[in-house]
């Protein structure tokens, strides 16, 4: 009797995350396996809904503003006086699954925003006013994020929203992962551009203790 | 891997052979010793981009690269080419690089994936300090682009492009 297909394990094989021969492995194994089939059928089900949903959303950004805004901001940032980095600061990203269509779709709309993240920083309501129609976008983006990547739960609307100094994942349409960033003490966002056949990943980071 | 812990490998890997004299701008933490395998070692190209909204003018070497030319990065209206180069990492092995504003920029090839793909490590840092980047892990595809840009120098920003495969 084989052991019942974990499901990350079977989400990977959905995104194609697998290596070939473990891909062929589990291709055996889901065969043999209507539970598994099912589920398969889920997932594709799932993600099909949360691309059309995402391709609603990104219709609507202004990435060029939103953009704008985060450019504008970082070099404006007093220069924090926060206690010397901690191990709890370095926040694993999270590995692909169901966000990935919500990201990669409005990412391909334009360079999109995933996150912006103070290391260690959870307050939720620091930073400048965030200008209300950028405010609105992030908040129509924190829905579809569910309690996932909690943008923007716990802050006012017209702040620029804490994330809990967590990541959430980014993959070009090569496969190219974005699997960890450790920022240390400088305020960050990592973003996506895909741009034809070449994918970018994009780490921004302020650097306020330059040389 | 702690910052400490890292400069410990650089000076052990120092220490037990690699070469005494290191170039100014090729560090090579764990140098081979022997000719390069170039089937196990991908090449790695670095890209050092000054970005800057004085002047007007993108480096024709960008050419290749249209990201840089759309939002936000096309808030730098001069965009010049530093540094392009290509490196030749084996899984496991570490290299250093100088940034022109003194930092480092360290590439490790963690691992070749069997799909083509390399899965990286890179900080950003002076020397004895985490003061930039500390540490970004990346599973890359030939042909994709990762862009570390913010680090300030000469009043503008630098953009340090990593890619790998060969050119194209």
């Amino acid at each position: 009797m084989t052991s019942p297909i974990d499901d990350e394990i079977l989400q990977r094989y959905h995104d194609g995350d697998l290596s070939p021969a473990e891909a062929r492995g589990l291709s055996a194994q889901i065969a043999g396996d209507p539970a598994a089939q099912r589920r398969l059928r889920e997932l594709s089900l799932l993600q099909s809904l949360i691309r059309e949903a995402a391709d609603d959303a990104s219709a609507e950004l202004d990435s060029d503003a939103l953009f704008r805004a985060i450019e504008g901001r970082l070099p404006q940032r007093a220069a924090p006086s926060l206690p010397p980095p901690a191990p709890a600061n370095v926040r694993p990203l999270r590995r692909r699954g169901l966000w990935l269509p919500v990201l990669g779709a409005t990412a391909v709309a334009a360079a999109t925003l995933l996150v912006v993240l103070r290391s260690g920083e959870h307050d939720g309501g620091a930073g400048e006013a965030m200008p209300p129609q950028i405010a609105g976008k992030l908040e129509a983006l924190s829905e579809r994020s569910a309690d996932d990547a909690r943008l923007g739960t716990d802050g006012p609307p017209n702040r620029w929203p804490s994330f809990g100094g967590e990541l959430v994942l980014v993959s070009t349409a090569k496969g190219s992962r974005l699997e960890h960033v450790d920022f240390g003490r400088n305020t960050g966002t990592a973003f996506l551009i895909e741009d034809e056949d070449v994918g970018v990943t994009v780490v921004w980071l302020d650097d306020e203790d330059a040389p | 891997m702690s910052a400490r812990a890292r400069s410990l490998v650089l000076l052990a890997a120092l220490a037990l052979g690699a070469p005494a004299e290191v170039q100014a701008t090729d560090a090579s933490v764990s140098a081979p010793s022997e000719p390069v395998n170039t089937e196990n070692t991908p090449p790695v190209e670095l890209l050092v981009v000054l970005g800057s909204r004085e002047g007007s003018g993108v480096d024709p070497q960008l050419d290749a690269l249209p990201a840089l030319r759309k939002p936000p990065f096309d808030t730098f209206t001069r965009q010049t080419v530093l540094e392009r180069s290509e490196l030749r990492i084996a899984p496991g092995d570490v290299r250093e690089r100088d940034l022109p504003n003194g930092r480092k920029v360290r590439i490790a090839l963690r691992e070749r994936l069997p799909d083509g793909k390399v899965r990286l490590s890179i900080a950003i840092h002076r020397a004895g300090k985490d003061d930039y980047l500390r540490d970004l892990n990346l599973t890359a595809a030939p042909g994709d682009w990762l862009l570390v840009v913010g680090q300030k120098h000469e009043r503008g920003t630098l953009i340090v492009g990593v890619r790998v495969g060969p050119r194209p």
